[in-house]
């Protein structure tokens, strides 16, 4: 443990030293957050909301929603896919493999070092800085609670779902073009952007039965108050049913990963 | 002398599709379906947006692709030949390899045009004019010559504003060591900007598009010139026929940074 723990550390260290990269992404941020709460507040009426099926959803809720799920994407985005790949390039990926920790692990530890920098470089700046210009609802602390306990079994979908994209590179050798297909099919079904409740009836059901909508739709839909008791708990059910899944099938996949790995030159 | 530039062009595409070849099929296809879903995929998000709602300010579905339309089509247009050079400078003055481009009997932004050429974009260009076709279909636009001109003049200047603000980013190389980050704000954050449209946002926004980062005019302004459409920004009417000179204006400044650029790489001596 104490291994990956350093990694971690590693990986944290290595991404603090661009200072001024990380102010400009930040600004990138904020222009992003800017640009969603416009189209809201241009969208909904400002006294009387937009009436959905799930109640009436008010301008308020929305950049709400808006600086949640900005928050959420800084927290799970990883490089995973593109790591990957540079590493089956390079070869290092033959040293790796013969290190005394699991691959996986080193993956992990390298991703929750880098997401813990951008908590703190980004994500703790552009939520203040946002909910000072637009403002942002609070929540009760029982489903603020709930909200980052959804949000770190979401990460953990995230995380393994990327993996899984990852190990495309042992066959295909280049993996960001899975990567870039998988984020956007993302964007939508997760409700990042636009949430399932503004969907039209057949593409929130496609979205009931993808994982994505667990990582950024049901989390906030608990902090905005917008479900109830058994159906925040049959949410954080599904969310750890899709864990079990995805820990099978990368199980099965690094298992075929290992015999089939092409490496370039070696 | 423009022949001999068209021929010399020629072979050093013809070279540049030898080296794609090379490439496995699966390669040039998968390329060939991201560039198509991502454009997809950002307009089935405007799509989404707008599905419970009837429009975003007065302007309907085909009217918020069409801007949209007029945004990533010049921009492909322009990144097909200049977004690799500008986004490889960085690397080229910083390990010195740009010394290579200053002894060629070319012009070395030409040169640097030159040698690579995009194949992504091309493909998002050509779905664009798909794109075109469909709005103007669902628009009941009547192609009339004259709208006709207005549309290829607008995109022209579209184009060179997008070519002028990449050249300009891609310049700041030639001072800063590093400006990738910048370069990706100016090029990408910024121009998302505009794929609404602009009076959504407060004041400042909208004078920062229109005068400092004049993305308004790559497609809000020819938008509302070629639907004929009254809108409350807070510009005077005539703006919506600026866009090939802000164009012109914009390329012969970034063209006079680059110059400057590179008389200031020579003089370090790196």
């Amino acid at each position: 443990m104490r291994i990956y723990a350093e990694l971690a550390k590693t990986a944290f260290q290595s991404h603090i030293t661009f200072r001024v990269n990380t102010l400009i992404q930040l600004f990138g941020r904020l222009i992003a957050v800017l640009i969603q709460v416009s189209i809201w507040s241009a969208l909904i009426s400002a006294d009387r909301g937009m009436t959905t099926l799930e109640g009436v959803v008010t301008l308020q809720e929305m950049i709400t929603y808006t600086l949640l799920s900005t928050a959420i994407t800084l927290i799970v985005t990883n490089n995973m896919i593109g790591q990957v790949e540079q590493k089956i390039h390079k070869g290092e990926i033959a040293t790796d493999l013969i290190k005394p920790i699991s691959f996986s692990g080193l993956l992990i530890s390298e991703s929750v070092g880098i997401s813990f920098q951008r908590i703190i470089f980004e994500l703790v700046p552009v939520v203040l800085i946002s909910s000072l210009l637009f403002g942002i609802q609070s929540a009760s602390v029982v489903h603020l609670l709930l909200f980052l306990v959804m949000v770190i079994n979401g990460t953990a979908i995230y995380f393994l779902i990327s993996y899984l994209f990852a190990l495309t590179a042992f066959w295909y050798i280049v993996s960001w073009h899975f990567g870039a297909l998988f984020y956007m099919i993302m964007m939508v079904f997760s409700g990042s952007l636009v949430p399932v409740w503004f969907f039209p009836n057949a593409l929130s059901t496609v979205a009931e039965w993808l994982p994505f909508r667990l990582i950024f739709y049901s989390p906030i839909s608990v902090y905005l108050g917008k479900v109830n008791g058994m159906e925040i708990i049959w949410m954080i059910v599904q969310q750890l049913i899709w864990i079990a899944i995805l820990l099978l099938v990368q199980k099965w996949i690094w298992s075929r990963a290992t015999t089939k790995l092409v490496v370039q030159g070696g | 002398m423009a022949w001999h530039l068209v021929k010399l062009y020629s072979r050093f595409i013809i070279a540049y599709i030898k080296t794609i070849t090379a490439y496995k099929p699966l390669f040039v296809i998968m390329d060939v379906v991201i560039n198509v879903a991502f454009t997809l995929i950002q307009l089935t998000v405007v799509w989404l947006l707008l599905y419970r709602f009837e429009g975003i300010s007065s302007w309907s579905f085909y009217e918020i692709v069409l801007l949209y339309n007029l945004n990533i089509f010049s921009y492909s247009l322009s990144a097909m030949f200049i977004w690799n050079p500008m986004k490889d400078l960085q690397m080229m003055v910083r390990d010195g390899s740009f010394d290579s481009m200053l002894i060629k009997p070319i012009n070395p932004l030409l040169h640097m045009i030159f040698k690579q050429f995009s194949h992504g974009h091309l493909i998002t260009v050509i779905f664009g004019v798909v794109i075109f076709f469909k709005c103007f279909n669902a628009l009941h636009i009547e192609m009339t010559w004259e709208w006709s001109i207005w549309l290829a003049v607008n995109i022209l200047g579209a184009v060179l504003i997008h070519s002028a603000i990449m050249i300009l980013a891609g310049s700041i190389s030639f001072w800063a060591v590093k400006s990738d980050s910048l370069f990706q704000m100016v090029i990408y954050d910024f121009r998302t900007l505009t794929n609404y449209p602009i009076q959504i946002y407060g004041r400042g926004v909208q004078l920062l598009l229109a005068f400092v980062i004049p993305y308004a005019f790559v497609n809000y302004f020819p938008a509302r010139l070629l639907l004929d459409k009254e809108d409350s920004s807070i510009f005077p009417n005539l703006f919506i026929y600026g866009t090939p000179l802000v164009g012109m204006i914009s390329m012969g400044l970034a063209y006079a940074v680059w110059r400057r650029g590179i008389r200031r790489y020579e003089s370090s001596g790196s």
